[in-house]
């Protein structure tokens, strides 16, 4: 049992040492752009990767200024696109699965924007188009990746990609890299 | 109703290698921060076909050619906008002479804010170089290319001016620490000098021949300058920007004078590594670097001149409000 706990967690070490810091580092200056001009965050993500962008965003809205309370007038402004069933399930009812983030993006998004699309494979659907409209409207768009990165790697000015085959795997890394940069944001915005 | 927001900057290192008389025969570079100091440049349709400007003055005229702005006509023409706008622009500081670029981050605003007045997009690669042909080509502006970059980029980034005209900017990523570190060993002073920055860059455009070495020297020194950034060696990083300045005085008559000299050497005998001013010099600010612990001694000995608080943003030229 301890080798088939400890595999895991060195397997999880060795994939997350492949994400490239530089990619990192230039999501986390696009986020802070944003954060500068009151530009909005978008964050989607489906099953796991949902959970990824709720959580993410949670930490961007609260936990990075968790501490200062009340005091802290300048916030960063996250909307996870995947927190609203009201909203997600008509557009999928009414209108199809691709348009639940690509649809609900065009109510909000300005120029100044940005969009975390989270996807292990890359080749989702409904994240594409969201992304795909991301590029029309102009935002700049951070992608969090797995395999080979798929479709969004190329799409994606931040490229966040955690090159493992396997999904519990990329979605830990991903998770892991979502802390690294709330950790950033926690010592560097005063 | 559109408003652009563009950032100023100051700059470290290697100023002056980004003239394309020196960089088509070596290699440019400059690093350098944009700051939490920005211009606003307010955009609309006129209800009546005229043009009205507002800067330190106002303008109201009916032809993009009867405007006295160099910049505002030549990007009218540029974006061949003929009637009916109003343009207005606010600073967070004075408009011109202070060496934190102005003058480019108002003509990348304004090219950004009147990209967007006509519904296009422009990424900021393209803006800067769109701004640089106005100010440099249009204009004749004896400007190099660094301060448009800064503008429409933002951020802390070495910018690299290659022989063949290519320019690139690399962000330089800075842990939280070091960040805070490098911006509480720095401190900014207004010499209450305004200047124009044409005579002497005009003069330094017309010595690049002569000062060739002077500014080899500069821009090799933006690589070392770098590498001591990143591992957070303060005081060597103030004794490079020393080092700089006195390269940097000897490519123009009138980068220094009697007022900024005895600024300077009040701030080393204070206990400052080293300074600059910023942009051309002849005025504007002062840039000093030191340990915090000698801050107060430093400010006490230039306490006639005003301290300027400032920080690193990241933030190029954006779009702020449209509707």
């Amino acid at each position: 049992m301890e080798d088939y706990i400890k595999s895991f967690l060195t397997e999880l070490n060795a994939e997350i040492n492949k994400v490239s810091w530089k990619e990192i580092a230039f999501g986390i200056k696009i986020l802070q752009t944003a954060y500068e001009y009151d530009g909005k965050i978008f964050a989607i993500g489906n099953g796991g990767s949902a959970a990824i962008a709720s959580h993410f965003s949670n930490d961007l809205n609260k936990t990075v200024f968790g501490q200062k309370g009340e005091k802290q007038t300048k916030r960063f402004q996250v909307i996870c696109l995947a927190d609203n069933t009201a909203t997600l399930t008509a557009w999928a009812n009414d209108v199809g699965f691709e348009d639940i983030f690509s649809e609900q993006l065009k109510n909000f998004a300005q120029e100044k924007d940005v969009l975390i699309a989270i996807s292990s494979s890359g080749n989702s659907p409904n994240i594409i188009k969201a992304v795909n409209t991301a590029k029309d409207l102009h935002l700049s768009v951070i992608g969090m990746v797995g395999f080979d990165g798929g479709q969004l790697l190329s799409l994606a000015d931040a490229k966040i990609h955690v090159p493992s085959k396997k999904y519990e795997i990329i979605e830990s890394a991903h998770d892991s890299i979502c802390h690294l940069v709330t950790t950033h944001f926690k010592e560097a915005i005063k | 109703m559109i408003i652009s927001s563009t950032p100023f900057r100051i700059s470290f290192v290697g100023g002056g290698t980004d003239f394309e008389d020196f960089y088509r025969r070596y290699p440019g570079r400059v690093l350098s921060t944009s700051i939490n100091k920005y211009i606003y440049l307010g955009i609309n349709q006129k209800f009546d076909k005229c043009i009205r400007v507002s800067y330190s003055r106002t303008e109201e005229v009916e032809t993009p050619n009867q405007i006295q702005h160099p910049i505002v006509k030549a990007a009218l023409e540029e974006m061949n906008i003929r009637e009916g706008i109003e343009i207005v622009s606010v600073g967070d500081i004075p408009s011109a002479g202070t060496g934190l670029g102005s003058s480019s981050s108002f003509t990348v605003g304004l090219l950004n804010g009147l990209h967007s007045y006509l519904d296009k997009y422009i990424n900021a690669g393209d803006l800067a170089e769109k701004a640089c042909q106005i100010e440099i080509q249009k204009i004749g502006s004896p400007i190099g290319k660094q301060d448009q970059y800064a503008a429409a980029f933002g951020g802390l980034n070495v910018i690299t001016f290659n022989c063949d005209g290519k320019i690139e900017v690399d962000p330089v990523y800075l842990s939280p620490k070091i960040k805070e570190g490098f911006q509480g060993h720095l401190m900014l002073f207004y010499t209450g000098l305004q200047r124009s920055s044409n005579p002497i860059l005009s003069e330094q455009k017309n010595n690049i021949d002569k000062k060739f070495e002077f500014l080899k020297n500069l821009s090799d020194l933006v690589p070392v300058f770098r590498n001591h950034l990143e591992k957070g060696d303060f005081k060597k990083l103030g004794e490079l920007l020393h080092q700089n300045w006195l390269w940097k005085k000897e490519l123009s008559s009138g980068i220094s004078n009697s007022q900024i000299e005895e600024m300077y050497h009040l701030a080393l005998e204070a206990g400052a590594w080293g300074g600059k001013v910023l942009g051309a010099g002849g005025g504007g600010f002062l840039l000093v670097m030191s340990s915090p612990e000698n801050q107060a001694k430093i400010r006490e000995a230039l306490k006639q001149y005003q301290l300027t608080s400032f920080r690193f943003t990241e933030a190029g030229s954006k779009i702020v409000f449209k509707n």
